[in-house]
């Protein structure tokens, strides 16, 4: 269920199609009935606390695990119970898993030798893929002589080599250090985009996930809370879980009411509907609020009423964090230069909030 | 107080070693000498008589070929049946299966090589439950104790142990992530094996298998009771030279020879073993 239809990746075909899959172990329950279409090119994030059910989605989607019931099928076909070697669906594992007895060229090549890929159409096979993670220089070497960002590459372009229909990323990042995270996320990207490969990547990190994926599939406890592109989560989590998950300063209990929202006794008129009200529902509800989203005011400019209770500079921006009077806490985030006035602890002032989102009861 | 230079700790070490090899070399230069006839003592001069004498001896080349011949064939029977008990306790997803494997390895290893005999004597014996099945289905009976059957399958019982736990470690080292990695790239359970888990284990193999082979050349119980004085290997030959002649000169060549095709084997695959890791790799992630 989507808030805004995807258009782009309504016209594409579907490559990958996952209905009502359902996984225990023993008697837990780990995967409680996922569904999820991905396009043909598209890019789709399994993002989700550690012990929520992304990996084993991911591993019965590669073929290292059985589900219990629900389909699976690639470009059409149903491969639910297809043994792994049988999908063409090429796995990256969090720890690259390399041959270590053998050479990067031999890595790369390991697929398209299995497949008795003719010897000459082999060599250029691999040197397509080395050539377009940057390796080419070190094809003899062995895993053991590469630094983690060249395993971690190594690993890609072996999966890559065989062409295979659908490329799975199990937290490939995880164990690279920050900078080169980002420059290897950002590459990807890329790479992913000009060779149109469908991809599902897992992973825990909600930021590697806004810059890979082009829809993300937030699960919790086996099941997706939401799937949305990148920027509707960040902006309308439709869950308290995704809000918190997502990073979301601010959920605050509200009342809605045609018309208008109650905060902490003060209410303010709306012009439009928050994203996420649904007709006929008014009531006590929790919104989000994202402290860059919120603004700040001198009191009776017609806002929610509180007192700053503390101060924070973080650079580039000063964050607040506002008392209300039912004892509510607001965090804010205002931008901070040299030739801008902050605001002092103790002063009152009315909170303006903006991006507004209606979170859904929980269940 | 100044602390005790570490070099100095290694002093009781060697005198400890010092001590066993003064034993192995007391014993050394006793294969020199001579037995003085009828008695349990020997004289000198030196000299290389009592090699020349067991080399002469057709019975002596016999058991050293036979014994050579039977721990071959021990080693081979444990690389064959225990590989897969090894593979099975480090990969199978079924914990009773591993558990059971490990017990039943356990209780072999913990039962004493007496009773172990005994009970191989009782098992394989002319009116024991192997034959009894042969009879009861109208087949003819195999002479499995006193012979060289016997010895080989209760000596391959006692090494199983030590090769599986010793090759099991090696498998357990090798991430299972690898041979999924290979089966996503397309290929099959066995290919993934054989081109991935088999190479890496190539080290773990060669260690288990030198276990096996130096627990396989030394034995002496199991040819004892087993082979009902026909079966030979030369532990036992060496010590009927001790215990029927009293010519400890003539059982301590026979020893030293021994122990040179004992560690034979052993020495050359530690010169390949460097090209082997080489080859082979780590199983570095």
């Amino acid at each position: 269920m989507q808030h805004v239809p995807d258009i782009a990746a309504q016209e594409r075909a579907t490559a990958l199609r996952i209905s009502g899959l359902k996984k225990s172990f023993g008697s837990t329950l780990a995967v409680k009935g996922v569904s999820l279409d991905l396009a043909e090119g598209g890019i789709l994030a399994l993002l989700g606390p550690s012990g929520c059910g992304k990996t084993t989605i991911l591993r019965m989607i590669a073929g290292f695990a059985e589900p219990d019931s629900g389909t699976i099928a690639l470009n059409g076909r149903d491969i639910t119970r297809l043994a792994p070697e049988k999908r063409n669906a090429a796995m990256v594992f969090q720890s690259y898993a390399l041959f270590p007895h053998m050479t990067v060229a031999e890595n790369v090549g390991y697929g398209l030798k299995i497949r008795r890929v003719s010897r000459s159409e082999r060599e250029t096979r691999i040197w397509d893929a080395l050539k377009l993670v940057r390796l080419d220089q070190f094809a003899r070497r062995y895993p053991s002589e590469l630094s983690g960002g060249q395993q971690q590459r190594t690993a890609l372009a072996r999966a890559i080599a065989t062409r295979p229909d659908l490329l799975l990323l199990d937290e490939p990042f995880g164990a690279l250090d920050q900078n080169l995270r980002e420059a290897m996320q950002i590459e990807l990207r890329k790479l992913q985009e000009s060779l149109g490969l469908a991809t599902v990547i897992v992973t825990h990190d909600q930021q590697e996930a806004m810059i890979l994926a082009d829809r993300i599939a937030v699960v919790n406890d086996g099941r997706i809370e939401q799937l949305s592109p990148p920027a509707e989560l960040y902006d309308h989590p439709r869950t308290r879980f995704v809000a918190e998950f997502m990073g979301v300063e601010n959920i605050l209990d509200a009342v809605l009411a045609p018309g208008s929202l109650t905060v902490a006794g003060s209410t303010i008129a709306l012009d439009r509907p928050p994203a996420g009200a649904r007709p006929g529902r008014d009531g006590p509800c929790q919104i989000a609020l994202r402290a860059e989203a919120v603004t700040l005011g001198d009191p009776g400019i017609g806002g929610i009423g509180g007192t700053i209770g503390y101060r924070t500079n973080l650079g580039g921006r000063v964050l607040y964090e506002v008392s209300l009077s039912d004892g509510q806490m607001v965090k804010v985030s205002e931008a901070r230069a040299p030739d801008l006035p902050t605001r002092p602890v103790g002063q009152k002032v009315s909170v303006v909030p903006g991006g507004i989102t209606v979170l859904e009861p929980a269940a | 107080m100044k602390p005790v230079p570490v070099l100095w700790l290694i002093w009781p070490l060697l005198a400890v070693l010092g001590l066993f090899f003064a034993a192995l070399l007391r014993f050394a230069d006793t294969s020199l000498l001579q037995q003085i006839p009828g008695t349990a003592m020997f004289e000198g001069p030196r000299s290389l008589g009592n090699y020349a004498d067991t080399f002469a001896s057709p019975l002596a080349r016999k058991a050293l070929w036979d014994t050579l011949v039977m721990s071959l064939q021990i080693t081979g029977a444990a690389i064959v049946l225990g590989y897969p008990l090894a593979y099975l306790m480090a990969r199978s997803p079924s914990k009773f299966l591993r558990n059971a494997i490990f017990f039943v390895l356990i209780v072999t290893f913990l039962s004493g090589g007496i009773t172990r005999a005994y009970a191989w004597m009782l098992v394989l014996g002319n009116n024991g439950p192997v034959n009894g099945l042969l009879r009861e289905f109208g087949l003819p009976t195999v002479r499995m104790v006193n012979n060289r059957t016997g010895v080989v399958l209760s000596i391959v019982h006692f090494v199983l142990p030590f090769f599986v736990l010793t090759l099991l470690g090696a498998i357990r080292n090798i991430p299972a992530s690898l041979e999924e990695a290979a089966r996503s790239h397309g290929a099959s359970r066995w290919a993934a094996f054989r081109d991935v888990t088999l190479p890496l284990s190539v080290p773990g193999l060669v260690s288990a298998s030198l276990l096996a082979f130096t627990l396989a050349i030394s034995s002496f119980l199991f040819p004892l009771l087993l082979g009902g004085g026909r079966v030979q290997m030369f532990a036992n030959l060496i010590y009927d030279k001790i215990q029927s002649s009293f010519d400890m000169p003539a059982a301590s060549a026979m020893a030293m020879i021994f122990l040179v095709f004992a560690l034979l084997p052993i020495l050359a695959l530690n010169l390949i073993r460097g090209s082997l890791s080489r080859r082979f790799g780590g199983t570095r992630r």
